[in-house]
């Protein structure tokens, strides 16, 4: 069963509203941004090889 | 079994086998969120002393539990790699240390919005909340002596024995609410004895740790995947992966 009859009381939590929102707030805000930053720090560390190996195919054939 | 053993301390097994799982981790994650969200939010009563606020600890608990949880993950993935010098045991390792310390920091946040309503005060320097902090500077220690050295086995064998060292943190964090007096409440659940709560707040409680404990192995696990290609830049594999993408 709901525990809040009305939208109002649920967004007010007993007039602690502040406090629960807050915290509920920052805590999503960090996981669902730091699950971004790690998802995208392959394709950023897969950008960087792709520059270093370019790097040392042009020095290779330079020695050649 | 054995074999099973060796495939886990090869890093493109590795790799191969955290790309195969993502997906089923992810989703996992996001529906177990999603059901924990509306059993803490909507479908569980107020506590009758603390009122609504009680809807803090279901977050504020598996945050700090994820907390000591990925600690001692990072610190034995450590030791396997220092006394066995396993690559793949390192990168857990050091892997583990960015999200413990967002773990230990979320802790210390919700604890003390929620503090604020229940005892009064934001931030009082008593056994439970002081060694939580310990713990977020053990992290950053670690990421900090890590980034320090040049060598990547000097620092990852480094890096290893400080965490180890910081592992006894873990049992003062957990019995300090035993061991002094504190303003912060015992444990809630326990293995022993039975749940000193209602029926429906345990459920939200239990539903949230184990979606944070999946969030987490989904985390580490994207980490893993970019610091392995980083290590391994140098072999055949990752170069064809790299390239073969742009083509």
């Amino acid at each position: 069963m709901m525990y809040f009859e009305t939208f109002e009381s649920f967004i007010e939590m007993g007039g602690h509203g502040l406090y629960i929102w807050l915290c509920y707030g920052i805590v999503s805000f960090s996981l669902i941004g730091y699950y971004f930053i790690s998802a995208k720090s392959t394709a950023k560390a897969k950008q960087e090889l792709k520059r270093f190996y370019a790097r040392l195919d042009a020095q290779n054939q330079v020695n050649e | 079994m054995w074999i099973w053993f060796y495939q886990m301390a090869s890093p493109k097994w590795f790799y191969q086998f955290t790309d195969k799982l993502l997906p089923w981790f992810r989703g996992s994650t996001l529906v177990l969120m999603l059901i924990g969200l509306a059993l803490g939010l909507l479908f569980s009563p107020a506590d009758y002393q603390q009122g609504n606020t009680v809807r803090i600890m279901y977050i504020h608990v598996p945050a700090a539990f994820l907390s000591m949880f990925a600690y001692v993950v990072m610190a034995i993935s450590g030791a396997i790699g220092f006394v066995w010098r396993i690559k793949m045991a390192h990168i857990v390792s050091v892997s583990c240390a960015p999200i413990g310390a967002i773990f230990t920091l979320l802790a210390l946040i919700t604890g003390a919005i929620w503090g604020k309503p229940t005892w009064g005060t934001y931030w009082e320097w008593d056994a439970r909340l002081t060694s939580e902090l310990i713990l977020f500077f053990l992290y950053i220690g670690f990421m900090a002596l890590h980034n320090a050295f040049d060598d990547r086995t000097s620092a990852d064998r480094a890096s290893a024995v400080l965490a180890l060292v910081g592992l006894v943190n873990i049992p003062i964090i957990h019995f300090s609410v035993e061991w002094w007096n504190t303003l912060h409440q015992g444990a809630t659940i326990s293995k022993f004895e039975k749940p000193s709560m209602d029926a429906d707040m345990l459920k939200a409680l239990l539903v949230f740790i184990v979606a944070f404990q999946v969030y987490f192995f989904t985390v580490l696990m994207q980490r893993i995947k970019s610091e392995i290609i980083k290590r391994e830049k140098m072999t055949g594999w990752v170069k064809k992966l790299v390239e073969g993408k742009a083509s």
